[in-house]
This record gives structure tokens, sequence and C-alpha cells, in this order.
């Protein structure tokens, strides 16, 4: 028995496989929908090492995904930054413009409602000093500006023509402590020098102790002493010191002249 | 001759840096003196001949580009210069703070001169809030400019002396 066992062994081994094949094949035709032991022996065993190697296997998938999505978004979004410059200069000039336009026609209207002759100019530099209150402007003799003509922005008187040569005129401002303007309050019609001081304000000296100014009383030009025209502002009345004694009031003025941004302005020209 | 010239063109150029970007610089009320410094350099590093001309030439030039009485800064210079020479022989001037604390004290005093000169000749009634006020800033903001105005003018005498 054993010897035709082991004579025929091979036929015998590769029958009885395909009969099992067969019989398993047998058996999943009916559709059977439960699992054979070996099935689920087999399943046990490796679905934890299956699940291990497609979580590496997706988790290296999506690394990689990312990396390669990480160096396309990083090229989008060096992009768009550039863009993103450009496009804030072009708003930033836009502003600019937006802002010399409103400029402008705040100057064009003054120079229609002042009607005297002007000139425009503007200012190439300041004094070194800081004693010394007088800037340099772009327009000279060749331009007919003359000394002692006055100079005003939109805002107000800024000063007078101290020095002129061809090309250049130096300005002499309302804040110097050599300027003196006669002035009057524009609401009660009480006289005054204005003149400047070593910081930016001004002093309305010779004011009369009796004469009525207020806080916030506007200092207009008088008209007087044939340099500056009437009616021009020169500035606001920012205190009031009023002693028991004296002839005289302390009265200090802001003038309405920012002289921090001074860009445009014109010289009124008028014959001395 | 040509370092005479070439801190003359120097004293241009700074000037014209004070007289632009410094008046644009908001939170300073004030603006530091570089001609005075460069005065004190050159009473210290240079002979009395030649230095007394450039300290004249350079009030000229503050003068020119001021707004202030013609003349008065090429005087205010030529006092900066003498009393430099004076602390120099006096002093032990060798070392940076020294030149700071000099440059302070000399700023302080041309500004005192200077508003003395604003008070006599004009209306202001009192100078006391502009000496608290501003003075004290004015000097010690040129006192603190003062090695960098000795380092360029330094170089500026090693560049022509090298030509």
């Amino acid at each position: 028995m054993f010897y035709i066992l082991r004579k025929y062994r091979r036929i015998i081994l590769t029958s009885s496989l395909v009969l099992c094949a067969a019989f398993i094949i047998s058996s999943n035709a009916k559709e059977n929908n439960n699992l054979f032991l070996f099935e689920e022996v087999i399943y046990a065993i490796s679905s934890p090492l299956q699940k291990t190697i497609s979580f590496t296997t997706t988790n290296i998938d999506t690394v990689l995904s990312y990396y390669i999505f990480l160096i396309n978004l990083k090229k989008e979004n060096t992009a768009l930054k550039k863009k993103n410059n450009l496009l804030k200069e072009k708003i930033f000039q836009l502003r600019e413009m937006a802002i010399a336009n409103t400029r402008l026609r705040t100057l064009l209207r003054f120079r229609e409602e002042v009607k005297l002759p002007m000139i425009p100019a503007e200012v190439v530099a300041y004094d070194p000093s800081s004693w010394f209150k007088t800037i340099l402007i772009n327009k000279g003799s060749n331009n007919n500006i003359a000394k002692n003509m006055p100079i005003v922005t939109s805002d107000g008187i800024l000063g007078r023509v101290m020095e002129v040569s061809k090309s250049t005129a130096r300005l002499l401002l309302i804040t110097d402590h050599r300027s003196a303007v006669d002035a009057i309050v524009q609401r009660t019609r009480a006289k005054g020098i204005l003149v400047g001081n070593v910081d930016k304000t001004c002093n309305l000296k010779y004011v009369f102790r009796s004469d009525d100014v207020n806080l916030g009383d506007y200092i207009i030009s008088s008209g007087l002493g044939g340099i500056f025209p009437k009616g021009l502002p020169l500035g606001k009345v920012s205190r009031i010191k009023k002693d028991n004694y004296g002839m005289f009031q302390e009265v200090k003025v802001t003038p309405m002249v920012s002289f921090n941004k001074l860009e445009e302005l014109f010289i009124v020209v008028c014959s001395n | 001759m040509r370092f005479f010239f070439s801190l003359l063109l120097l004293a241009f150029i700074l000037l014209s840096l004070q007289t632009t970007i410094f008046s644009h610089i908001p939170l300073l009320p004030v603006k530091p003196d570089l001609t005075l410094i460069m005065v004190v350099y050159i009473a210290i590093f240079h002979d009395d001949t030649a230095g007394i001309f450039l300290a004249f030439f350079l009030g000229c030039l503050m003068d020119t580009f001021s707004g202030s009485i013609t003349g008065m800064y090429a005087l205010l210079r030529i006092g900066t210069f003498f009393l430099t020479k004076l602390a120099q022989q006096k002093l032990y001037l060798k070392s940076t703070l020294f030149y700071i604390c000099l440059t302070t004290v000399l700023s302080f005093i041309d500004g005192l001169l200077v508003l003395f000169t604003v008070f006599v000749f004009s209306s202001v009634d009192t100078l006391w809030p502009f000496i608290f006020k501003f003075l004290f800033i004015q000097s010690i903001l040129t006192g603190i400019v003062t090695p960098l105005i000795f380092f360029i003018c330094n170089q500026t005498r090693l560049l022509v002396e090298n030509h």
C-alpha cells in the first residue's frame, strides 16, 4: 500500500489538489456568503499587515502629493506676491495722483478767487539754521520776481520775498522773528502787528487790552504797509494773555499755513 | 590747497543735505550744525593760517545758504575756531568723547550768541523758552553727530593726501 502511494504520489497529490479546487469552486458557485475557515484564518493573519502597508503607502502618497503641491503652491505664491507688490505700487501712485489733483484744484480755485496776478513756484530748500525761517524757491528775477513781493498758498499768507537772484529767490516766512505783518482780527477788526517767533508760531503785538479777541479768532492781513493784499488769512488765535495792567494784551497766533508740508506756492505780482 | 577746496566742497554737500533732507525729518525740532563741527575739526587738526580762512569761508557758506544776517555766521565761525584752539591748549583733546563734549559746548555758545543777536535786533520778548526748548536739543544733537562728521573729514583728508 505504502509502496503504491509512494510510487504514484505525484499523481495522487495532483488529483487531490484538483479535486479540492473543484470542491472549492463548486462551493463558491453556490454563492455561499460564508467564509471558509481557511479564508478566515488567512484574513485574520494578513489584514493587520495589509492595513499597515496600506496606511504607509497612503501616507507616502499623501506626503508626496503635498510636497509636489507645495512646490506648485510656492511658485503660485511667489507670482501672486509679485503681482500684489505691483498692484500696491500702482495704488500708491494713483492715490498720490488723486491727492495732487485735489491740491491743484484747490490752488486753482484759490487763484480764481483771489483775482491777483500770481506766479506759481516750488520750494527748493529750507534754511539750514534752526533760528531763521527762510526758504528758497525756484523762481527769480528772470520770472519777474522782485523783492518784497508777498507769497501765498491756498491756506493763507506764507511770507514775502527777501532776496532775489536770477533763477531763485529767498523768502522770509511770517514765522521768522524779522517778519512783521500788519494784521487785524477778522471778527472785531482789532489791529495789531503779527511778528514771528523762534518756534513756528507768531505773536500779534500791540493789541490793546480793551480790544475784543477770543481764542479761535482768525487773523487776516489789513493791507496797510503796501506789501500784503488785504483780507488774506494769516493765522488763528491760539493763546491770549491779558494782564491787569499795561496797554497791550499778548496774543499768540498759529499760522494757517503748514510749513512742514509746503509744495506749491504763489508769488503775488504787484508793482512796488 | 587741495584739502582746502575739498573741505569747502564737502561743506557745500553737507549744507545741501542740511537744507533738504534734514528739514523733512518730522521728529527733529532743530537741526545739527554741521559747519560748526567742521570748523572744530579744522581747528584741532590743521594749522592756524589755512584753518582760519577755511572757518571764515565755511561761515560765509552758511550765511549764503541761510537767511541770516550776512556775515554773522562768518564771524561766529572765526570765534568758534579760536575757542577751539584755546580749548586745545588747555584741555586734553585726544578722545572722541572730548570732541563730542567740546562740540556740544561750542554749539551751545554759538546758539546763545545767535539768540542774543535775535533778541537785540528783533521784537522777541524773551529767549528763555527757546534756550530750554531748542538750544539744548540742538547742542546735544550737534555733539552726537560730531564723530560722523569727523570721520567724513578724516576720510576726505586721506583721500586728498593719497592723490
